[in-house]
């Protein structure tokens, strides 16, 4: 086995159920991803990509109605099988989060320097004082400048970009090996989201931890991700490095992405996916895009098309670009 | 372009202060300039784009061009006549020619009313006769694409999407003359983007509807627009065609929020302009130019004088000492 992997999920399966009905978040999903690699979960809203966050963190699985299977080793131990007291252990510490709303992830009644030193305090039982200079180092490392007097400040006293940068500082403060992003940049504004972006690349750099982008932006992926899976429904419909991806799409639904959206300086209609996505409780056998699918034919609507692969790290789940390797 | 009809819209020196702060006589002693001394014009069926991050302006813009907010000075002229001139009963009937697309469709529905109900409420506002109500809806319903089986629907059982398909039918529906859309696809997913774009697009091709379109996203912005207008902390700061603001931006504000968007082409060597800093508060914005205090080229005068609106080359406008000065 590669030395490099840090996080080979496996045929990981959460689904949600009622009394009525179950809805399969997320179907049967696996991925690797390698140390220093940023590896970019895209998808619509509701096609699972948070759902996959929250399974892998082990925030969801623990009740009834919510059903988690599937194996995630992170640096060799499976994170599905562990209890709850070892996920505590685990959290924070070898797996940073960095949420969508920074606003809602910090603590409004304590300063964010407490926050931040609280990490060390929890993970390496540091003393307190040692916890404080560790936080101010890592508010020095996300470029927040004043750095002391801001550790002793409060949530509202920061604007959104410096939230960030906090709750950036925070999940680096376990020195993580692995960093689980969910949209980090979407509540921000685009001058403010280069920033983060720059500072999340260049923190890589340093620490050569893994990390797992979500994000519907294409743009974004495209700017700082290695490699990009691309999720639909539930699945990952698509996974290439980023080059590949973004130059010799093959299923229909990157190609249909990439096609509705729009760039600057071209002056080309855009064409949009027609319809629109899936009732996830509603599924069908066969393909879940075969519905907007331009291309889709008989066997479409009856066999569900793997993920198969096309190239060199490059896996496609379509019919169609299955059956062109084949005749080769 | 031609450019040689009149002006459809004309805005002079348009101001909106609002009140943040009183002093202990009660009088107002502080005030948010969200939008400071704008002026431009739109021609007929011409789309003019607004574009700017959180707290800019542009929204407030918008509200102050349909008379939704009375200014605090300055002029408004809408197909010749000044609106905050207008008796309220002839500012109603003006009301007809002039409509608004909201940004959350989920929102600007009644939930508690069917679609068909939300759609004759405008024309029977403006009293049309049942039998013309019902004809006009079947139209509208039909032009964005809505089968007109689901009139008898309420809003949750529509997909955003088709939410927004039929907060564009209403907003259609008194055959205005004059449409401001304010972020009508920013809750939207990419694949459904489209489809509203291109359908608004369409629509205006159809029956020649003047735009004023206002969004974050610059390359939403670019695809919409014939005239696209830079906003920061309140004032305009560039405004020309599309292709010369993409091809040759002028102002250092343009050139940062142009370069700072993230492109869907890896790996493109493109040199970033990383803004320092964030938005000052609108409350105390810096003196001189407000985009002063993020500018890589700021010298002593930004900070001593406010840069005047000049028409640098035909048709395109700047506010910026260092452009000007550049070009004497």
């Amino acid at each position: 086995m590669n030395d490099d992997l840090l996080l080979d999920v496996r045929h990981l399966k959460a689904y949600f159920r009622s009394k009525q009905r179950t809805v399969k978040a997320v179907d049967d999903l696996s991925f690797t991803l390698k140390k220093g690699e940023i590896l970019g979960l895209v998808g619509e809203s509701g096609c699972g990509k948070s759902t996959t966050t929250k399974a892998l963190l082990r925030l969801i699985g623990n009740q009834k109605k919510e059903y988690l299977e599937g194996e995630a080793f992170f640096e060799g131990e499976d994170l599905i099988k562990k209890s709850d007291k070892q996920m505590q252990k685990i959290r924070g510490n070898k797996i940073g989060f960095i949420a969508q709303n920074p606003m809602s992830s910090l603590n409004p009644v304590f300063t964010i320097g407490n926050q931040i030193a609280e990490v060390p305090q929890m993970h390496q039982r540091a003393a307190k004082n040692k916890a404080w200079s560790i936080a101010l180092k890592m508010l020095q490392k996300v470029g927040i400048s004043d750095h002391e007097t801001r550790a002793k400040q409060y949530a509202h006293q920061f604007s959104g970009g410096m939230k960030q940068r906090a709750v950036i500082a925070m999940a680096l403060a376990g020195n993580p090996s692995l960093l689980i992003a969910d949209e980090p940049t979407t509540a921000l504004d685009v001058t403010i989201q280069a920033q983060i972006l720059d500072l999340m690349v260049k923190l890589r750099d340093e620490t050569q931890a893994g990390v797992l982008l979500i994000t519907h932006d294409l743009g974004v992926v495209a700017e700082v991700c290695d490699r990009v899976a691309v999720m639909y429904a539930g699945k990952i419909v698509e996974q290439a490095p980023v080059d590949e991806l973004f130059h010799h799409p093959q299923h229909p639904y990157t190609k249909g992405l990439l096609a509705s959206m729009p760039k600057i300086g071209s002056r080309k209609k855009l064409i949009p996916i027609s319809g629109h996505p899936p009732n996830l409780y509603e599924m069908h056998g066969g393909c879940l895009f075969q519905e907007r699918c331009p291309f889709a034919f008989d066997r479409c609507k009856n066999v569900e098309p793997p993920l198969h692969k096309i190239a060199e790290n490059h896996q496609s789940a379509c019919h169609l670009s299955s059956e062109r390797m084949n005749s080769f | 372009m031609n450019r040689d009809y009149k002006p459809f819209i004309r805005v002079d020196h348009l101001k909106k202060y609002f009140p943040v702060a009183k002093n202990w006589r009660g009088k107002n002693s502080q005030y948010v300039k969200a939008v400071d001394d704008v002026s431009f014009s739109i021609d007929e069926g011409e789309t003019l784009g607004l574009v700017g991050e959180s707290g800019c302006g542009k929204s407030t813009t918008g509200r102050l061009l349909l008379h939704l907010l009375a200014p605090t000075s300055g002029s408004l002229f809408f197909d010749g006549q000044d609106l905050t001139q207008l008796s309220k009963q002839a500012l109603w009937q003006k009301r007809r020619e002039m409509q608004f697309i909201f940004q959350d469709p989920y929102a600007a529905l009644n939930p508690r009313m069917t679609i068909q109900d939300s759609l004759h409420e405008p024309l029977k506002a403006y009293g049309e006769d049942k039998r013309t109500r019902s004809e006009t809806i079947k139209t509208l319903i039909d032009a964005v694409g809505i089968p007109s089986q689901y009139l008898n629907r309420y809003p949750h059982e529509f997909s955003g999407g088709q939410l927004q398909r039929i907060g564009i039918a209403r907003s259609l529906a008194l055959k205005p003359k004059f449409v401001v859309a304010d972020e009508p696809v920013a809750a939207l997913d990419m694949s459904i983007q489209a489809q509203i774009l291109n359908l608004m697009k369409e629509l205006q091709h159809a029956f020649n509807y003047t735009y004023l379109f206002i969004s974050h996203d610059l390359s939403v912005i670019d695809y919409m627009s014939d005239r696209i207008g830079v906003m920061y902390l309140g004032k305009m700061v560039e405004l020309t065609d599309r292709d010369a603001l993409y091809q040759e931006p002028l102002h250092p504000y343009t050139q940062a929020l142009l370069s700072a968007i993230p492109i869907a082409e890896p790996k493109r060597s493109k040199k970033k302009i990383m803004l320092k800093g964030e938005i000052p508060s609108p409350v105390h914005p810096p003196s001189g130019c407000h985009f002063r205090t993020r500018c890589p080229f700021a010298k002593a005068i930004c900070a001593e004088k406010e840069p005047e609106w000049v028409e640098m080359k035909k048709g395109h406008y700047v506010a910026c000492h260092v452009v000007q000065e550049a070009h004497q």
